[in-house]
């Protein structure tokens, strides 16, 4: 069952990449967030766009949190942790492709378990955070991403 | 006549690309050097490394005979270099007034220590200028020629001794230029040696005392404005070829 | 300032200092509270408001002061002014050791960051065994609300004063300046960075100070309490929506969304938080450049105002 879960969220960060790369509403999102002014010169309509965005990670974080279910309990506050941890992989992984984030997902649940392991449980949020701010002073645009 | 300025075999190199090539000159006391050169020549990357917004790869810079290569762009700005920007950086969210207040309060060593007199250095530099009727504005609000004024303005403000000036013709009309060349007219009188940036050949010609010539980030032609304006280099790169 | 305002200002603070004789429990309950979350919002505004640095790691310092006199009066039994003076110098310290790499880092980055900080340090408190690690100290009791109310009210007096200082000083020109346009400010003769750590330094004081009485206050501290993230959105809430870079702002803010907040509480109990929620969105929609603004503004342009908001925000 958590198999499945894991297979579900891979492959809902596979169709996010699929939707970006290939698509032209992907291309139209990239665009805007790189440069809005020539953007809406190509025709780009920013408010739909923005909602739309808005709307996709919406329906994204409602998946995980679906998917967080199988696999952990849940209250109606774990948002509020969960919050912290997801800006952390997204910018420990690199904000420039959603495989970047995948693998900085999976970078930070193994480094998360070594420390719970070898340090002590309580130790893993000092950890990931502390790598976070680390990646941030160092290499804001994340472990993968090119450095700008 | 002695050198308030002088860069020696400076080089700045971007990660692969060599935007400034080995470029070797100096600056005279009370003089203005006109910088020229084609697009892309590099001549705001050098006024970028005089000033402090970039770091050298190599080379050196002497200001008074001193070193300034390494210092932080803001202890350059307090010894005395002041410049404008050709993308205008004004302070948008602040009035007119207060954006060449914060050159009176910061630009030198010996600037004002309080708003007051700040702003009555500011009010005297936009008279200067003239701009002084738009003081109460917010600098965002100005238009292109009066935001040229703000920045000269703004540079001025600091009391320097080297004022780096890029581009601040570009866009003018001729009535604007001719105005403009005499307030940087005055600003020589005042005893501030000057590099000017510029394209508008009218204004090289009746500013500049020697002429430096830049192209693909080298320096290519040095001298008088009359011997370098009839280089056949300079000419072939940047001038377009002689008309017989 | 105007010779009325100053007068009228000063009797307002002295009549709240009388509040604790003739106001009920809850008021005098309220009015720490909204005092101290207060103190939180001006503190930010110095970093944020003037600065331009969007600051979430402030409850870093407010834990920092809290620990500062939990640790002081639990562990070493030292008096309560010395435990503020710890939490003071530990916060200061943080700030400028954490400040100097976090501070080049800019807008969302750096927001991002100091959130990372306050959440690593809310993890390494939990493990310490000197703070008590995740069970927290309790401090001696001092009964009486009086004493924290003045004192409260002191902070944010203090707090604000300094404020006021920062917005007609050179120093404060600086951080507008740099605020404004950062490269700009450092080629014309800044020094960005001493700036911008000293800022946060400023902000630091005041910040732990707050945290400090609060810790006497409830006389009880554990790490997720004491750096409770949740206090980075509500300060920067109350500091944005009353007008962030003004003197007054922060704390017209704080009283206003407390007193909001509160009024919701007790009236429509199980809804409040959603009724919150929409009051901020309606703000942000309506008035983004915080109340202050509004008043300011009002005056001229009338109801136009929002229009002119709503039509400035439109992608």
């Amino acid at each position: 069952m958590r198999l499945f879960a894991f297979g579900i969220a891979v492959g809902l960060t596979f169709a996010l990449w699929m939707f970006l790369d290939h698509t032209a509403i992907g291309r139209a999102i990239r665009a805007t967030a790189q440069n809005l002014t020539a953007a809406r010169l190509y025709g780009v309509n920013p408010a739909q766009l923005y909602a739309l965005t808005f709307g996709i990670g919406a329906g994204l974080a409602g998946a995980a949190g679906a998917l967080y279910g199988v696999v952990s309990q849940i209250n109606p506050y774990i948002g509020a942790t969960l919050t912290g941890k997801s800006f952390a992989i997204a910018i420990i992984g690199g904000l420039e492709k959603s495989i970047y984030v995948l693998v900085g997902g999976l970078i930070l649940g193994v480094v998360e378990a070594m420390t719970a392991l070898y340090i002590g449980p309580t130790y893993t949020d000092v950890v990931s955070f502390g790598i976070l701010v680390l990646v941030l002073i160092t290499r804001p645009t994340g472990l993968l991403g090119r450095t700008a | 006549m002695d050198a308030i300025l002088e860069v020696l075999n400076l080089t700045k190199r971007f990660h692969g690309l060599v935007a400034i090539n080995n470029v070797t000159f100096t600056l005279e006391r009370n003089s203005i050097l006109g910088l020229i050169g084609p697009n892309g020549a590099g001549k705001t990357t050098l006024v970028s490394l005089i000033s402090g917004t970039l770091e050298p790869t190599q080379g050196s810079i002497l200001f008074d005979g001193t070193r300034i290569d390494q210092m932080p762009a803001y202890r350059r700005g307090l010894a005395g270099i002041a410049r404008t920007f050709q993308v205008m950086r004004p302070f948008p969210g602040l009035t007119v007034v207060d954006n060449v207040a914060v050159g009176a309060l910061f630009g030198a060593v010996k600037g004002c220590k309080n708003l007051v007199a700040a702003h009555d250095e500011a009010h005297r530099w936009l008279r200067f200028v003239g701009l002084d009727h738009r003081a109460g504005q917010r600098a965002d609000e100005l238009g292109g020629p009066d935001r040229k004024r703000l920045e000269l303005a703004k540079a001025l403000a600091m009391r320097p001794k080297v004022l780096l000036l890029d581009e601040v013709m570009a866009g003018l009309n001729h009535v604007e230029i001719d105005e403009v060349i005499g307030i940087i007219k005055k600003v020589r009188d005042q005893g501030i040696s000057m590099i000017v940036i510029e394209h508008v050949m009218k204004a090289i010609q009746s500013l500049s005392d020697r002429l430096l010539v830049l192209h693909h980030g080298e320096k290519i032609a040095e001298g008088k404005p009359e011997v370098v304006l009839s280089n056949d280099e300079v000419i072939a790169a940047y001038l377009g070829r002689k008309r017989a | 300032m105007k010779r009325k305002l100053t007068w009228a200002l000063i009797l307002l603070v002295g009549i709240l200092a009388t509040v604790p004789w003739w106001g009920s429990a809850v008021l005098v309950q309220f009015g720490i509270n909204f005092l101290i979350l207060a103190t939180l919002a001006q503190s930010w505004n110095i970093i944020g408001g003037y600065t331009g640095y969007p600051s979430f790691g402030n409850s870093v310092f407010y834990g920092l002061g809290g620990y500062g006199v939990a640790i002081a009066m639990v562990q070493y039994h030292l008096p309560f002014a010395v435990g503020l003076l710890l939490g003071v110098v530990l916060a200061v310290l943080f700030a400028f050791l954490l400040g100097l790499p976090v501070l080049r880092l800019h807008g969302h980055y750096f927001a991002i960051a100091t959130l990372g900080l306050a959440e690593v340090m809310t993890a390494i408190v939990s493990n310490l065994e000197i703070a008590g690690r995740n069970v927290g100290l309790v401090l001696p009791l001092l009964k009486g609300d009086t004493v924290f109310f003045e004192l409260s009210l002191a902070l944010l007096v203090t707090t604000t004063i300094a404020v006021g200082w920062i917005s007609r000083s050179r120093f404060g020109f600086g951080l507008i300046a740099i605020r404004e346009n950062e490269e700009a400010a450092a080629v014309m003769g800044v020094n960005t960075t001493l700036y911008k750590i000293l800022a946060f330094a400023l902000c630091s004081v005041f910040a732990a100070v707050a945290g400090g009485i609060h810790a006497y206050w409830i006389t009880y501290l554990d790490p997720s309490s004491a750096f409770d993230i949740t206090l980075n959105v509500k300060m920067i809430i109350m500091a944005v929506f009353g007008g962030p870079g003004t003197i007054f702002g922060p704390v017209l803010g704080a009283f206003l969304l407390s007193a909001i907040s509160e009024i919701l509480a007790s009236k429509v109990t199980s809804l409040a938080s959603v009724f919150f929620g929409v009051v901020i969105v309606a703000a942000i929609v309506f008035m983004p450049r915080g109340f202050a603004d509004l008043v300011r503004r009002f005056r001229k342009q009338g109801w136009r105002y929002f229009h002119e908001n709503i039509r400035a925000h439109r992608v």
